[in-house]
């Protein structure tokens, strides 16, 4: 009896990359609650390289190219996983003199690019209980 | 866990912006106060708040972060609210019972344009945190519909 379709590493995935952005997304509270804080420097958390490590999709994911119009896709490409891991934030250097270096426009638009990322993969995890609940529904 | 220590944070940069809009307005509502609070003579003076970055935004989950080993970012928080020293305006008027004996009255040292722009930075510093708030929230919910099948 094979149960593998119930230990899908794709459901690994979602579950730490759900958990990683969650982290991030505290980071993020935490820097737009200290914007004001003088000598307060920002933090984040940086999750995907090693995600992608743990499971080997540097190695193995890759998408073929039968077309001179598509576009090639090579391990170390930002994917879906790969959004800002840049630890000092903003690429521009915020200029202010209280010895705080957060750029309140970088947090708000990391913000929202985390709340969405995370709806996506909730959504993909939804959609891939769904299809379990329908092959276990009509297999009895 | 996580996304419920992120309501405790941004509630935490809600309330040290509510408190910074509180100093400002009251720094407005006594910038011609020539006296003290208790009656005793000498102008106002300029009330200054003044904010830290917390460790942890509640009391258990930061206890029970320190007991995992994880580490938590935090808040923020307001430590003090100072009084700037800084002399006030003397203004010409000696039919005013709070002049000196050469007929000034002392105002206090509030800028209106400080005051005001003050303000404004914490209006917006309130709501980016309760955009935070409510990305969190939208986070959560998106997390409860995960295995639900309709």
């Amino acid at each position: 009896m094979n149960l593998s379709i119930f230990h899908d590493p794709r459901i690994d995935v979602l579950a730490q990359a759900l958990d990683g952005l969650s982290q991030r997304q505290q980071a993020i509270a935490g820097n737009i609650a200290n914007v004001d804080t003088p000598g307060y420097q920002r933090k984040d958390v940086t999750f995907e390289a090693a995600l992608r490590a743990q499971f080997g999709l540097d190695a193995g994911t890759r998408l073929a190219t039968t077309n001179p119009g598509h576009i090639p896709y090579a391990p170390g490409d930002p994917g879906l996983l790969a959004t800002a891991t840049n630890t000092n934030g903003s690429p521009l250097p915020v200029q202010r003199n209280d010895g705080n270096n957060v750029d309140i426009d970088y947090e708000m638009t990391l913000l929202a690019q985390t709340t969405l990322l995370y709806q996506t993969l909730a959504q993909a995890a939804t959609n891939r209980f769904a299809t379990l609940n329908g092959i276990v529904t009509r297999l009895t | 866990m996580g996304l419920v220590q992120s309501i405790g944070i941004s509630r935490s940069g809600l309330q040290v912006e509510r408190l910074r809009m509180d100093v400002v307005a009251n720094n407005i509502a006594n910038m011609n106060s020539t006296r003290q609070a208790n009656g005793a003579p000498g102008p106002y003076q300029r009330e200054i708040l003044t904010i830290a970055a917390q460790d942890g935004a509640q009391p258990f989950p930061t206890l029970l972060a320190r007991l995992t080993g994880e580490t938590t970012p935090g808040g923020v928080t307001a430590t003090a609210i100072t009084t700037d020293p800084s002399p006030g305006r003397r203004v010409y008027d000696p039919s005013n019972p709070d002049a000196d004996a050469q007929g000034y009255v002392t105002y206090p040292n509030i800028d209106l344009t400080v005051e005001m722009s003050d303000m404004l930075g914490a209006e917006r510093s309130y709501q980016a945190n309760a955009t935070a708030l409510n990305a969190m929230k939208t986070m959560a919910q998106a997390a409860i519909g995960i295995g639900s099948t309709h």
